[in-house]
């Protein structure tokens, strides 16, 4: 029980670090690992959708993935 | 009077311990994993809503017309959409809402507040002014 109290806020603090550090890289640039999409008129789309597994520290060899989405826009600079 | 509640204490139970605890504990075990799970959705849907507000508000304000800004939104969404999973996008369907206070809606230091509605009972909102010098 604990264990899955301890994993689903590891996924949450996940899901707002990469958020944070997305949004960080569309306003200032940086070499995140994410996927670029134009935006109609300007602009692009960062996405960045990450799978790994979740940390525990009670394993009985069973590995379980999570899957953390993060978008963030990066405007055009003559809109 | 002493002696018989002392003698019924010391009396052997035919009861099984383990019996007794999974009755007792099975049902607070089973509340607790339901009241957690529907904490983990709340989160992920709140944590979800505030951010596709804020992206879908600051994609429609940086548009550079009015014709391309529903079309930015849309698009914007729809990439979010495709990278969850399926059962994630039937569990929270997303919706978005763009309101601006006057028309159109891309007028210098017009207010325009995007809600995203993600399953039946989230909503954010974010509101940006749209650039005085466009």
């Amino acid at each position: 029980m604990f264990q899955l109290v301890f994993m689903q806020f590891g996924f949450i603090k996940d899901t707002h670090t990469i958020q944070g550090e997305l949004s960080r890289a569309a306003i200032k640039g940086g070499s995140e690992d994410y996927e670029r999409y134009p935006l109609a008129g300007g602009g692009s789309v960062l996405m960045l959708s990450k799978n790994s597994a979740i940390e525990k520290f009670l394993d009985f060899n069973s590995i379980s993935r999570k899957k953390i989405i993060a978008i963030a826009v990066d405007e055009d600079v003559n809109n | 009077m002493k002696m018989s509640i002392t003698k019924k204490l010391s009396k052997k139970s035919n009861g099984s311990a383990i019996t007794e605890f999974l009755v007792f504990t099975l049902p607070f075990f089973t509340a607790f994993l339901i009241l957690i799970t529907l904490v983990q959705y709340k989160a992920i849907s709140i944590s979800e809503s505030n951010n596709l507000a804020r992206q879908v508000v600051r994609a429609f304000v940086t548009s550079p017309s009015d014709q391309l800004a529903f079309f930015r939104v849309n698009q914007l969404l729809e990439l979010y959409q495709n990278s969850l999973s399926p059962a994630a996008k039937s569990a929270r369907p997303i919706t978005a809402d763009i309101k601006c206070q006057s028309y159109p809606c891309l007028s210098p230091g017009n207010k325009v507040t995007a809600t995203i509605s993600v399953g039946s009972d989230q909503r954010s909102s974010a509101t940006e002014f749209v650039d005085l010098w466009r």
